[in-house]
């Protein structure tokens, strides 16, 4: 049996014999809890978004990638691994009988692996525990284990380092890879990536796994076979107990007592054909915001919205448009907006990447310009049928796309609207444009939009080219100048009830030009709090 | 003695809808909140005082609702002149 050293328990003056029952029970512990996630894991689905950047083996000094993959699927844990696809947006599979030049192929149920040490076997008999060090995680103080299997030839069993935290005994990160099966003659292995597996506290001792982080460096092909990719991937993990937030419908009005010294003509009741059309696209609309949030693509209104909304009420209140516009955010990453009646849908994505507050507004400006503008939502989501779907088929039914006349009349509301806006510093937002024009062909799985209009195509370009005409050129190599910022710069997601809330970061310098990562995956490097449960709402006794 | 003055009532022209707080909403609070309102000859509506608050921020949404009401002041003998009514503030959730 391999030795245990756990520096900070024999510092303790006790007899190692003592020691060791203390660690023994630590790692039971450890053990049991992971057992526990595990039973209660069964019971959800969370929705797994992975996206992966693809950099050029032959040019190690650059790192800018050249392609990328996106998948969206829902996952479960059991006895095995049950994966569904939702989108998948990769190369096409290799064609049969050309195995020799058959590119290497991402398999999305292989990083929802990633969230799971080890389904089966994760016991004591199996692996063998080394005690590093203690370490904080954000403000959740950790013992830190190096962990192998025993019999280190075994495929599949995970070699790494795992985090847990002291409390319960909960695994909240772990960092490693799993072993790599033989190869065989004849047979394409599946080849396992190094992670990083993060997992955030959601309720009284339940961790889940929320975001993970693979890189891989790559190696160059041998006797005409292709080499392995040199790639970095983000997976986020969101939607294990979101319900739908359950809206109360509300009556509020004004009654005036005032006997005959009142006139009210506002008393009448019946409802005019206009207010009739209003309430059905209303419905409309409210039918496809709650399909969308209970299949886990929109976040529940939160604070994010709340900022997205002040914004928009800026633009409308400067333009002195008479609309009424609210904002929600898409959680997934690739970057689109889209507006479903008087609601202006934002990816988390975009939000991201944004260098600056104008350029948010320029972005939220292109979609007001469509609601004042008064281009329509389709009602025949009005019928409550049309939203019940699977996610699959919602997604390949929901489609907000507007139409080019559409576009063309929203880019030139969209400068108007700016024009007359407090956000006259646009010259960022035109750099944001010119960054994505750059980058479009190196990463177009990240600006195809899911649901809504993709943002960076020629067509958005020229129709706000008058913000790319604003702005000084493109230098890449400028440290001061910021296009665009790396995914994940701005918005973070509760992955158990999918609120999102801005990120506090404090504000770094760069010291290269290489740090600028526009649109680029980055390590995920989470600053772990615990949750305090929050006490059950007092019933409403209706008095 | 003089023959009666020709009065006519306040017309109302529109009422803004009063917005419910979160706080309202999250304690679930329901009913009226009932002000005196004076419409002043200016075509200002002026809250002389509250007769009955609900609390959790409605009172404050309720007065601005009531001073958003927009209205033509009653007059007599063709001047315009304030006059008072009762205003109920009603606010329900459908529980």
């Amino acid at each position: 049996m391999k030795k245990l050293v756990v520096a900070s328990l024999l510092a303790l003056p006790m007899f190692a014999q003592t020691s060791n029952a203390v660690v023994d029970r630590l790692l039971d512990r450890i053990v049991e809890r992971e057992k526990v996630f595990l039973d209660a894991a069964k019971k959800r689905t969370p929705v797994i978004e992975t996206y992966i950047q693809e950099s050029p083996n032959a040019a190690p000094a650059d790192e800018r990638p050249t392609k990328d993959h996106y998948f969206l699927g829902r996952f479960r844990l059991g006895e095995s691994l049950i994966y569904e696809t939702l989108i998948e947006r990769s190369d096409a599979p290799p064609q049969k009988g050309r195995q020799k030049s058959r590119p290497m192929m991402f398999l999305p149920r292989g990083f929802a692996q990633m969230a799971v040490i080890d389904l089966q076997d994760f016991n004591r008999q199996t692996y063998s525990f080394e005690y590093v060090r203690r370490e904080f995680l954000g403000e959740v103080r950790c013992l830190v284990f190096d962990v192998q299997p025993r019999n280190r030839t075994q495929a599949g069993k995970f070699v790494g380092r795992i985090w847990v935290e002291d409390h319960d005994n909960s695994i909240v990160r772990f960092n490693g890879t799993y072993v790599d099966a033989p190869a065989q003659k004849g047979t394409t292995p599946e080849r396992y990536f190094h992670f990083d597996s993060w997992r955030v506290n959601v309720g009284a001792a339940m961790w889940v796994p929320a975001q993970i982080y693979v890189e891989e460096e790559g190696a160059a092909g041998e006797g005409g076979k292709a080499g392995a990719p040199r790639f970095k991937a983000q997976t986020r993990i969101w939607d294990y107990a979101a319900t739908p937030s359950n809206k109360l419908d509300e009556l509020t009005g004004i009654l005036i007592d005032g006997g005959s010294a009142v006139k009210d003509q506002e008393a009448s009741k019946d409802v005019s054909p206009l207010e009739s059309q209003r309430s059905w696209e209303r419905q409309a609309e409210e039918n496809l915001l709650a399909r969308l949030e209970k299949g886990g693509l929109v976040a529940p209104p939160g604070p994010v919205d709340d900022v997205l909304n002040t914004v928009v009420n800026n633009l409308i209140v400067s333009a002195n448009l008479n609309v009424e516009a609210h904002c929600r955010v898409m959680l997934t990453t690739p970057i689109e907006t889209f507006s479903i009646g008087h609601t202006i849908v934002i990816s988390r994505g975009l939000i991201d990447v944004l260098p600056d507050e104008a350029s948010l507004a320029m972005v939220l400006a292109d979609e007001l310009s469509h609601i004042a503008l008064g281009h329509r939502t389709p009602t025949q989501f009005a019928f409550n049928n049309q939203t019940m779907l699977s996610d699959a088929d919602l997604l390949q039914k929901f489609h907000f796309q507007r139409t080019p006349d559409e576009m063309a009349s929203a880019g030139k509301k969209t400068i108007e609207i700016m024009k007359a806006s407090p956000y006259q510093k646009t010259a960022n937002a035109g750099l944001f444009l010119k960054e994505m024009a750059s980058r479009g062909s190196a990463l177009p799985r990240l600006l195809q939009a899911n649901l809504g209009n993709q943002f960076a195509n020629a067509d958005a370009l020229n129709r706000l080219a008058a913000f790319a005409a604003s702005a000084p050129a493109l230098e890449e190599n400028r440290i001061e100048q910021i296009a665009a910022l790396p995914l994940g710069s701005r918005v973070k997601v509760n992955p158990w009830n999918n609120q999102a809330v801005l990120v506090k970061t404090r504000p770094i310098s760069l010291l290269s030009a290489r740090e600028k990562m526009p649109f680029e995956i980055t390590p995920f490097a989470l600053y772990l709090t615990r949750i305090e449960p929050v006490p059950a709402e007092t019933a409403h006794t209706g008095q | 003695m003089t023959a009666s003055a020709r009065l006519t009532p306040v017309e109302i022209i529109s009422k803004p809808k009063p917005a419910y707080t979160a706080e309202g909403r999250a304690k679930k609070l329901e009913g009226e909140v009932v002000l005196e309102v004076q419409f002043t000859a200016a075509g200002d509506a002026r809250v002389l005082r509250m007769v009955r608050g609900l609390g959790a921020g409605l009172d404050e949404t309720a007065v601005a609702a009531a001073q958003g009401i927009r209205f033509r002041p009653a007059t007599r003998d063709g001047e315009t002149v304030d006059s008072t009514a009762v205003v109920h503030i009603l606010f329900q959730l459908a529980n």
